[in-house]
Order: structure tokens, then sequence, then C-alpha cells
């Protein structure tokens, strides 16, 4: 079975599947050491990152980049250039009220599953595709619940070995994990992280988090847990598919790129009334300017305080990550 | 006896416009030595060298004078439309309608420049969260907050999707400051998926049949908010009339360019010509006159190239300039060492060609702005200026990087890769800052090095 990988929220895992290939949820090992070839400066890491381990990775067949962001587009097609895997760019309407914005999300996964069907997938029927978004549906639900009583980076590894696994049985293998270590949840002090995208290496910062007397209550960083889908709702209207992908996905993953962006706010309002979270950690990656144009905004409207912490490639994340988690948990103290 | 052409000084300005006025000189409404617009805080002007035709005077009195004409149209009660990012599509709907102006915020990027920093506006940007590690167009959230710059727009438009993370970014701080936008989608140009009917855009690319319906439906929103905007209907043949007049526009720059870039000596500056060039996107606020400022170039430019004079020497290297320099300093620099413009890429080459007409008005515009060289792949901007730079007798390219833009990370290798790889001809990147004093000696060794390069292999 051919394996396509994908890096952006915005990729249902579940339509890759229902065409008969394995997604794979990409995630960088770590920002790299900013010494790699070609460009870097004025780049953000994770977008290059994770575009190059897509094209050098021998056991990704194909990979669906989105324009979500102008690094993700360019760094996609500066990786591919001189590579001959095969790379399908998925636009994701950023003016969400336009007209046809929609319309054109749900187009553009039609347009992605016959890209599929050449790779050598098998086009699904409605029922086959409603099926695979149940059962990620119900894994992501009982993920979440799970995730609420171990450390947050179990959790996260947990979402991430989901969405590379899939959500297949009763006792997946993206749960045998937690259940195995059944570590429980450090008690600390309420924290919502929001902003761009964890590394593997990157996960450094739960642990700081919970290290300094913190507890991750929700992890919505682009490609945490709490950014996931919505829960698939009943199906017994007649829309298809893709409607309700269009549905969990476009209209409900909170995200800075959408214009305008206002709905990323209300989820964070309602979240945080939710989470009782007392501090916001805000994860930047440097030169990502959809993230770190929010900052200010978000200092301004946050009713908890909020402290930033940018990444980059060749950093000591640990180092860095450490003095800026202390100083939340002081304004917290 | 009119002067040979030259290039000018501020100063040398004063005396040459006392001679033509001397000499009954007709100005338009805006015109007046160019050293007022010192006074009214241009200082850059006293860095550059000017082009001493009259041409070129009504050129920059053109172009310092936008402010003031926005504020009059204000004033007159016109409506006036900001459109922001989409570089020569929008206004062409706004200018259809009677008493409607339509200007480019994005236009104050330019002011830091031009105002040598003295405005302040990079600094509020800075305040708003928005700071160096963004494209200097973030200027434009200051002058939205002091107003000072131009009126505030009856109506904002902003194309997203397939564009820069800079301008979204800082267009939706303004938005969350309180200036309403329209939000319209441009999606990222992409070649037919096998089957998929296609149609050929100005320019000659091809892009799906659905890509140009979707964006044709973005500028039916586009009309119908304009219209509501001026309490009038967007019609067909209002919109036939309007492309016509930028095709004029465009055919105008067309031949400007042809007869400029392709004379053995220069006949004017790559400083006016990029100003010139700009009018196609925006007219300066108002279209009529832009026509009359680039007929009066083209007059020049073709006397000059008739008596087989310019304003540089005819051994000048011919250097393809990509992108535009926040700093208009960099454009008489590359002048002063030894090399001159023959071919540009400002990032708007879909403002410069021929729009359809062969085809509803409105798809042909959506035509047009799915042909913007930003929104395809950078490896497709890299074809096209290769193939201009061959069609021009390039010698070499600078790459003019801007300062935290997002696309320039990537796209100067793409760019200068293939430009190695087809034409095997000297590149060089450079960095241009709004104001380039602090890295002047830089630039000048690196810029002197590729003249060096193109003279070098002249000689083997
Ligand atoms: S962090 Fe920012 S630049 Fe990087 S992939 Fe996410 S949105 Fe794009
Ligand atoms: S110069 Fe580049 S980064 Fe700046 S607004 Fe224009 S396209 Fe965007």
């Amino acid at each position: 079975m051919k394996t396509v990988a994908y890096s952006c929220p915005f990729v249902p895992p579940e339509w890759i599947a229902a065409h008969g290939l394995r997604p794979r949820l990409l995630v960088p090992a770590s920002l790299g050491t900013g010494a790699e070839s070609g460009p870097t400066a004025g780049l953000c890491a994770f977008a290059r990152a994770a575009a190059q381990a897509a094209v050098e990775d021998g056991a990704i067949d194909a990979y669906v980049a989105t324009s979500l962001c102008d690094q993700r587009r360019r760094a996609t097609e500066l990786a591919a250039r001189h590579s001959k895997k095969p790379v399908f760019m998925l636009h994701v309407p950023a003016a969400c009220r336009a007209p046809g914005a929609e319309a054109m999300y749900i187009a553009e996964l039609q347009r992605l599953g016959r890209f599929l069907v050449r790779l050598g997938g098998k086009e699904p029927s409605r029922d086959e595709l409603i099926l695979a978004m149940r059962r990620y549906s119900v894994a992501r639900a009982s993920l979440a619940a799970t995730s609420a009583t171990i450390p947050a980076r179990q959790a996260a590894e947990a979402y991430w070995n989901l969405c590379e696994n899939g959500p297949a049985g009763d006792a997946p293998p993206w749960l045998w994990a937690v259940q195995r270590e059944g570590k429980p949840k450090p008690p600390g002090v309420p924290i919502l992280l929001l902003g761009g995208p964890l590394t593997r290496e990157g996960l450094v910062v739960l642990d700081c988090i919970e290290q300094a007397g913190g507890c991750v209550v929700v992890n919505a960083t682009e490609n945490g847990p709490a950014t996931a889908a919505a829960p698939l709702p009943p199906v017994h209207t007649k829309a298809s598919g893709a409607q309700f992908l269009m549905r969990t996905y476009y209209r409900h993953i909170p995200h800075p790129f959408s214009r305008p962006n206002d709905w990323l706010y209300e989820w964070l309002a309602a979240t945080l009334t939710k989470c009782h979270a007392r501090g916001i950690l805000f994860i930047r990656h440097v030169w990502c300017d959809l993230w770190h144009a929010e900052l200010a905004r978000l200092k301004a409207c946050s009713p908890v305080p909020v402290v930033d912490l940018d990444l980059a490639a060749g950093d000591d994340t640990a180092a860095r990550v450490g003095g800026r988690v202390q100083a939340l948990m002081e304004m917290l103290a | 006896m009119s002067p040979a052409p030259a290039q000018i000084t501020l100063g040398q300005w004063d005396e040459r416009y006392a001679a033509l006025r001397a000499e009954g000189l007709r100005e338009p409404s805006y015109g007046g030595p160019l050293s007022r617009h010192l006074a009214d805080g241009d200082r850059r002007l006293s860095c550059l060298r000017f082009d001493n035709s009259p041409a070129a005077l009504r050129l920059w009195n053109f172009l310092l004078s936008e402010e003031d004409r926005l504020f009059a149209a204000r004033r007159e009660g016109k409506t006036i439309i900001g459109t922001m990012k989409d570089l020569g599509t929008v206004p062409i709907m706004a200018y259809a309608l009677e008493d409607t102006v339509a200007f480019y915020p994005d236009g104050a990027w330019w002011q830091p420049c031009v105002m040598e920093l003295s405005d302040g506006l990079l600094a509020r940007a800075d305040a708003m969260g928005i700071d160096e590690s963004f494209c200097p167009v973030r200027a434009m959230l200051g002058a939205f907050e002091t107003g000072e710059h131009f009126p505030a727009p009856d109506l904002l438009t902003c194309s997203v999707g397939a564009t820069c993370d800079d301008f979204s970014a800082i267009a939706q701080r303004l938005s969350a400051t309180g200036f309403p936008i329209l939000w319209w989608e441009i999606p990222p140009r992409r070649p037919c998926d096998p089957g998929e009917a296609a149609i050929r855009l100005p320019g000659g690319r091809r892009v799906s049949r659905s890509q140009v319906a979707f964006v044709t439906g973005q500028m039916q929103h586009l009309a119908w908010a304009i219209g509501q905007t001026c309490g009038k209907r967007l019609r067909r043949r209002h919109l036939a009339q309007s492309i016509h007049q930028a095709n004029r526009v465009r055919g105008l720059l067309g031949e400007l360019r042809e007869e400029a870039y392709r004379a053995a000596a220069a006949p004017l500056g790559a400083m006016e010509m990029l100003v010139a060039e700009m009018l196609a996107i925006h007219y300066c606020s108002d279209r009529d006159e832009t026509v009359a400022v680039l007929e009066d170039l083209l007059a020049e430019v073709r006397r000059r190239v008739a008596a087989g004079t310019g304003v540089l020497e005819a051994a000048a290297a011919r250097v393809y300039w990509v992108n535009p320099v926040a700093d208009l300093r960099a454009m008489n620099l590359l002048e002063e060492c030894g090399g001159r413009v023959c071919g540009t890429d400002y990032m708007f080459g879909h403002a410069l060609a021929r729009i359809p007409t062969n085809v509803p008005p409105l798809e042909a515009l959506a035509r047009m702005a799915l042909a913007d060289p930003m929104v395809g792949p950078a490896g497709q901007r890299a074809e096209d200026i290769c193939a201009d730079m061959a069609a021009a007798g390039a010698e070499a390219a600078v790459i003019s990087r801007i300062p935290g833009a997002s696309h320039c990370a990537t796209e100067g290798a793409v760019i200068a890769e293939e430009i190695r790889g087809r034409l095997a001809l000297p590149v060089v990147e450079i960095e241009v800052p709004p104001v380039i004093d602090a890295v002047m000696a830089s630039l000048k060794t690196r810029l002197s090095a590729l003249v060096e390069r193109v003279k070098e292999r002249r000689e083997r």
C-alpha cells in the first residue's frame, strides 16, 4: 500500500485512507541545524523541514502539501524541484467568507481524490468514506478523553501516532503506548499552548511546562490534538462525504490564515472558558508571519497572560524553552 | 537649445526648471519645481539623480502629488476604493465608474524611503507588533493609523490565497484594528490536471478552466461590492470601456519599455522607468493623466533614440532587474557602477500584459489576475524571466531581495538557478532596505563586481 504524507492540519487523513492508501502525518524530527544546503534565512524552519523530509524519505510515495501559507507553498516547490516524487498542492482558500470558498475546498478535495486514484488508489463510495470518517472521529474522541488524564507529551505523540497509523481496530497501536506507559497527568497550573507546529524535538516544550509546575490542558499548536477536525456530525442528510470534511476541517480548525480570522479568537475564547487555562504559551517559528502578526492582538484580547516563544533551526531548544516557560510560570505565580 | 539628456541632482533641477519656465514650459495643475516636494518631507529626493527632461519632471510631479489628488478627491465627494495586493486588477473595475478613484495603500511601501524614515510609519508598525521581520509594506499600517498619506477609503479590498504571508498578515492586522476589508481569493495558479479543460492567460500560461471560473466569481462579487459602494451598477459596457483604457496604458508602457530597454544607449534612467512601470498598476489615482504622462515620456524616449543619445554610455552592462527596490537610490547606484537596466520583472508582469477583449470583461480580469507572476510557482516566474532576458540581450541579472518578504527566501534561489542553468549569465542577489545608506558600500562593491564580470565576458 502506498504511503501518502501530509503535514498540514487541513489535509484529512480519512480521505486518503478511504482511497485505499496509507496517510501519514509528517512530523519532522527537528527544525534542523540551520546549516542545511539551500536557503534557510527567511524561511519557516518547520515548513522547510517538512517539505524536505517528504521529498527525501524513501518510505513516502507521495506528498500532499497545502498553500495554507506562502511558506509552505514555496518551501514545497523548492524541495520538490529536482525530485520525481509526486507532490499534490491542495489549495485551502484563505478568504473563508468569499463566495465559493467552501465549494473550492470541496473541489480541491475531489481533485486530490483524482490524484490519489492516479497513484493507485480507488475512489471510495459515500458509505466507505463515511465509515473511514467515523472511525477517525471516534478515535479522536477517545484520544481526547484519554489526553485529559495523561502527560502532554504522551497525548501529542498518541495523536501523531493516530495520524500515522490510522484508527485501526479496537485496540489500535496509537493507544497501546498510552496504555502501556500509563503515567497520570501531573497536576499544575493550567496552560494553553497555541501557535505554530511542533517537531518531535519540540515536544520538549511540553516537558518543560510540566517540569516547571504547569499542566498543558490544551495543545492547540498547528499539529497538536486540539486543532484536529471536529467530530463527525450525524450523517443522515444527503451531504456528500467531501461536504462533511469541509465542515469538520475547513470550517472548524482554528488557524490564523483565514481572512478574516475571527474564528481563531472565537474558538480561543470558548476554549479558555472551558479549560480554565491561566496562561498561554504562544509558539511561533521565526519568519512565520501568520502567527507572528497575531501576537499583539492576542496579548491585547487575552484574558490570561501570554508569553511568546520563537523557535528557529539550530536553536538549543531545551535551553530557550526553559527560560520562556519559567517567565510564564513566574507571571502566574 | 535643449541640453543633452543627462541625470541631474535636485539642485540642478531647480536651475533647469527656472530655465524651462523662462522658455515657456506649460505644466499640468500638479506641476512645479521638484524641490518643493523636499519641503514636504520627501527627503530622499536630495540623494537621487533625475532625468533632465520636461517629461521626467511631469512624471515625478505626478507621482509625488498623489496624496494631494486623493485628498482632493475626498473633498470633491468622489468614491475612494482602496485596493490591496492584486496589483492592477481591481482598479480597472473602480475606474469603470464615474467619480470613483482607486489607489493602492500598498504604495506606502515607499514612504519610509521617500521620507528617509522621518515619517515614523515603520515605528508605528513596530508598535502594532509588526516589526522588521515583515516586508516594508508594513508602513501601510502606520499610514492608515495616521490618516496623513491617504484618506480612509470607502471600500477596502484585499486579495489573499496565493499571496505573500507578509501582506496577508499585515492586512489582517489592519482589519483587526477597525478597517473592514472585503477579502477575495486568488488561488495559486497550477497546471491543469489530466483531462481538465485549459484556458490561455495573458502572457501565454495555461490554467484550468475551473480556476478561471472561480476567480471570475470573485470578480463578480467585487464588481457588485464596488457598485454598492458607489451607489451605481457596474455594467458590462462600463467594464469593457475601462479595460480598453487600461489596455491603452499598457500599450503605451509596452512601447516605452521596448524603446527604452532595447536602445543601445539607455534613453531614460532605471529609476524613471521603474516609476513609469508602476503607473500601470495604479495610475497614480488619475488614469487619464497617466496616459498623458506616458505619452510625454514615450515621445522623449523616441526623440533620444532617433538622435542616438541617452543618459548612459552605450557600453553600460545590460542588466535585468528582478523585484522592485524599497529604496529608489539603488537604481541610480547600478548606473553609477556602470550598469543599465535592460529589462525588468517587478512582480507585476500581469499588469503590463494586454487584457483580452474577446471574452466577457469579468472573465478577462480573472484571467489577468491569474497571470500574476506571484501567484504561480517560482519556477514559472524564473522561466519567464529567462525568456525575457534572452529577448532583451541581458548580460547579467540582479535579484533584489525585499527585507522580510516571505517569498524572497526561496524564490531568489530558484530564479538564480534557472538563469545560471539556462543562460549561463552572472547573477547577484542583493537585499535593498528602505534606505540603503548603511549598506551602500557593500551594494556598490557587489554591483560593480557584477558589471566587471560582464565586461570580462565581453572581452573573452
Ligand atoms: S508556522 Fe507559520 S510559516 Fe510555518 S508552516 Fe505554520 S503557518 Fe506556515
Ligand atoms: S514586496 Fe513581496 S512581501 Fe512585500 S507585499 Fe509585495 S509581494 Fe508581499
